[in-house]
Order: structure tokens, then C-alpha cells, then sequence
């Protein structure tokens, strides 16, 4: 656009010097014909950095000695203990992976909505009435960055002259990448003690900078948490037979996008497995509230 | 008209300053002392008119024209003691010639100045506000 292209050139002949906002015969306050006179004496001043005579630190430090033996490898589970979810982490914004105590059976048949993420909050009660956990659907965090490729037509030179009313940067916005559901779980190569299961949508840099907004305030936790339904068939369970047992299932049978419930903070979430949200550079929270309808609230 | 082109404007402070001055040019090529410069015609298509309408020109007369209308214009800064006004005119005769001098297409007052050439056969068209909304579809 001509206007900001020229506004741009002006700008930096001004931080050159090759332009002055004021002219000044007299040698006013824009007069910098003297500067040159401070760059003197130096460049021999030697370095300030740090002291060359501090302790040596070896930058190689020596291997593991290779005769020592191995520790011991964990001893397998009994058989009749079922198997137990370790952790969940995410593999890439749309994977998630699940790390488990033993190997699985094949999970080929395994229906994908016996999964389910919530963004989990709890109070802890500090400040009166009860503790209590909320469970709210990824839909309300799970907000991207919309950029319309074709912004509003700029103007610049158009009154009534005012940088906000002509639009001309490139405007952004965010809108929720609508419900995050798990649409497949398959088994991850190599590692029979793992799965991974897909998702409809990936997670957002807003979700994850979401979670830390209550980091400073001990009274509130919020977490990005997986649920799991047990039972019937299909279910996920070891080389014996032995099922996984149900996580916060209630959320998974529950068609609503709000969950809440009295008592210790997460505790139908046992085992309690947040799943880090640190494949990103995270933000801080726009000022964008999510955008909940009042039907559900 | 444009409030930094006043009589006694004070020069600009500062980037916004500066800003609000750059958006002055189409008013500017409203003064007089630059109506040697508009043409009397060319260009004959739809309104406003792109760059590419006027691409591949020999617009080095207008460039002069230009020139000796920016000279008239600072003289009448220094008389009605416009410091916005010197300002605009010692920016533009900065981009005008010399070793920053910018193609005519992308110069701003030529292209305001080209665009009143092409207004006169477009009625309506050759104001100020028709002027700035054609820049600002320039491209």
C-alpha cells in the first residue's frame, strides 16, 4: 500500500538522520553535529566480561564407566493386578500418547468415545464452603487464531486520518476450533506399553496458556485431563485379559459440557495425570474470554 | 483543510505526529502553487485509477514541475511559519529527487498529482477526498 510504504521510508530516513522533524538553522535542539565527539577511547578499553582466572570447567565430561552394571530392569507386575495408566503426555498438538504399567492387547477394536479431555479446575476451598472440582468441555479453551487472509480494505490517506479507524494491519481474531473429540486409538510402534490416540482437532497454544492462569493463586488448579470408560468389550486391557480400569468415567457417559462436583479437589480423577501442555511457546491469555453460550452455563 | 497545514502549525514531535502529517498529502496537492503540475489528461479508463495505469511513463516532467511547486510551497511555510507544512514539503522533496528519490508510481504527490489529471475526466472525482480514497486503492 503506497501510504504505509512511504510512511515506513520516512520513519527510517528520520532514525538515520536524513530527515529532521524540525528544521533548525541555528543549531537547536535537533543540532547533532558534535555526537562524533563523545565516540573516542574506547576500543582498547579490554574486555568486562568474565574473570579469565576462575575455576577451570571441562567441557568434557567423562562417560559412564561401561563396566559398572545396568540397574536392574522393574520387576513385571503380578498377574492378577490390572493394568494402570502411567501418564499422558502430548506427542504433537492433535496426538495424544498413554504410557501404561504392561503391555497391551491389540487395541484395533477399542472405540475411540471411551475417551475423553476435560479442562478440569478445582477449588480448594480456601476461602469457605467446600472444595469442588469443574469439569468444562476443550470446546470454550480450545480457541485459535483466525487471520482473514483478505483484510478490510486500508486506508490511509482517507479521513478522517485515525490509524485505528482505517484497519490497515492485518486483523486477527480467535474462534474455538468447535468439539475435540479422540477419533482414533491405534498402537505406537516399538512400544508395546503405549497407544495413541488421535484427535479431531489440535490443541491450541490458547488452551495451553489457558491452564496457567491460575498458577499464581493456590486456591484454584486447572488442568488438561484425559477421562476413560471402562467395561463391555473392546475395552483396553493387557495380554491376560485384565481391563483398565474407568478414569473420571462419568465424564465420558456425560453428554453436557459442564461437570461439577463437592468434595477433594480432582478426586474422581485417580490416578490424577495432567498432561503437560508444553509443546509450545505459550502466549499470555489474550484478552478474549471464552465464548460460553448462556444455555449452558 | 488538513489542521497541520495551518499557518503556524508547529513541526511535528514525534512519530504520530509525523503520522498524522504523511496523511496530508492529497489536501496538499490542492494548493496552488502545484496546479502546474496536474495534467490534462492520459488516462480515459474507470475511476480511481491503479499504478498500472501509469506504469512505464516518462514522468520526469511532472518529477520537475513537482520539484519547482515544492520549492514555491516552502517558501510559503517559511512566510506563514508552518512548521507541518515545511515538514511535508522538505519530506517529499526528500523522495523527489536525489539519491532517495522514489519511482514517480510510488511517490506520493505524484500519484496525487497524476490522479487529479485523471479526475478531470471523471466528474466529482478531482477532491480531495476522491484523491485520498483513490491512494489508498493505489496499491
Amino acid at each position: 500500500m503506497l501510504g504505509l510504504r512511504f510512511s515506513r521510508l520516512v520513519h527510517a530516513a528520520i532514525a538515520s538522520g536524513a530527515l529532521v522533524l524540525a528544521a533548525c538553522p541555528d543549531g537547536g535542539k535537533g543540532d547533532t553535529d558534535t555526537d562524533t565527539a563523545t565516540a573516542t577511547g574506547t576500543a582498547t578499553d579490554g574486555p568486562t566480561t568474565d574473570d579469565p582466572t576462575g575455576p577451570p570447567i571441562d567441557p568434557t565430561p567423562l562417560p559412564p564407566d561401561p563396566t559398572n552394571p545396568l540397574p536392574p530392569p522393574d520387576p513385571p507386575p503380578p498377574a492378577d493386578v490390572p493394568p494402570a495408566l502411567l501418564g499422558v503426555k502430548l506427542r504433537d498438538p492433535s496426538t495424544l500418547q498413554l504410557s501404561f504399567t504392561e503391555p497391551l492387547a491389540p487395541v484395533d477394536t477399542v472405540n475411540p468415545k471411551r475417551f475423553r479431555l476435560s479442562m478440569a479446575q478445582a477449588y480448594m476451598g480456601n476461602y469457605g464452603g467446600q472444595p469442588s472440582t469443574t469439569l468444562i468441555d476443550l470446546r470454550y479453551y480450545n480457541l485459535e487464531q483466525v487471520c482473514p487472509p483478505d483484510p478490510p480494505a486500508p486506508c490511509y490517506y482517507e479521513p478522517p486520518y485515525n490509524y485505528y479507524y482505517c484497519y490497515y494491519e492485518p486483523f486477527c481474531y480467535y474462534q474455538s476450533t468447535g468439539e475435540l473429540v479422540a477419533t482414533d486409538v491405534a498402537p505406537l510402534d516399538g512400544d508395546p506399553t503405549s497407544l495413541l490416540i488421535s484427535l479431531s482437532a489440535p490443541i491450541q497454544p490458547f488452551l495451553c496458556s489457558t491452564l496457567d492462569a491460575f498458577e499464581d493463586n493456590p486456591n484454584f488448579q486447572m488442568v488438561l485431563h484425559l477421562h476413560y470408560a471402562a467395561g463391555g468389550l473392546s475395552a483396553l486391557q493387557d495380554l491376560t485379559g485384565l481391563a483398565v480400569p474407568s478414569l473420571g468415567d462419568a465424564w465420558v457417559k456425560y453428554d453436557g459440557n459442564f461437570y461439577s462436583y463437592q468434595g477433594g479437589a480432582f478426586s474422581t480423577l485417580n490416578p490424577f495425570l495432567p498432561i503437560p501442555c508444553d509443546l509450545f511457546d505459550v502466549p499470555d491469555v489474550p484478552d478474549v474470554p471464552p465464548d460460553i453460550p448462556e444455555s449452558d452455563l | 483543510m488538513h489542521p497541520a497545514l495551518h499557518p503556524g502549525s508547529p513541526p511535528p514531535a514525534d512519530d504520530e505526529d509525523v503520522e498524522f502529517l504523511l496523511r496530508a498529502v492529497p489536501e496538499l496537492a490542492f494548493f496552488p502553487e502545484l496546479a502546474d503540475c496536474v495534467g490534462t489528461g492520459g488516462y480515459d479508463g474507470p475511476w480511481p485509477p491503479g499504478r498500472e495505469a501509469f506504469a512505464g511513463r516518462d514522468l520526469a516532467d511532472l518529477r520537475d514541475r513537482a520539484l519547482r511547486g515544492l520549492e514555491a510551497l516552502a517558501d510559503r511555510a517559511e512566510r506563514e511559519r508552518s512548521g507541518g507544512l515545511a515538514f511535508i514539503v522538505r519530506t517529499l522533496t526528500y523522495f523527489l529527487v536525489g539519491p532517495a528519490a522514489l519511482p514517480a508510481v510510488e511517490h506520493p504527490l505524484l500519484v496525487a498529482l497524476l490522479l487529479r489529471g485523471a479526475a478531470r475526466t471523471h466528474e466529482g472525482a478531482d477532491t480531495a477526498l476522491e484523491i485520498a480514497r483513490a491512494m489508498d486503492r493505489w496499491g
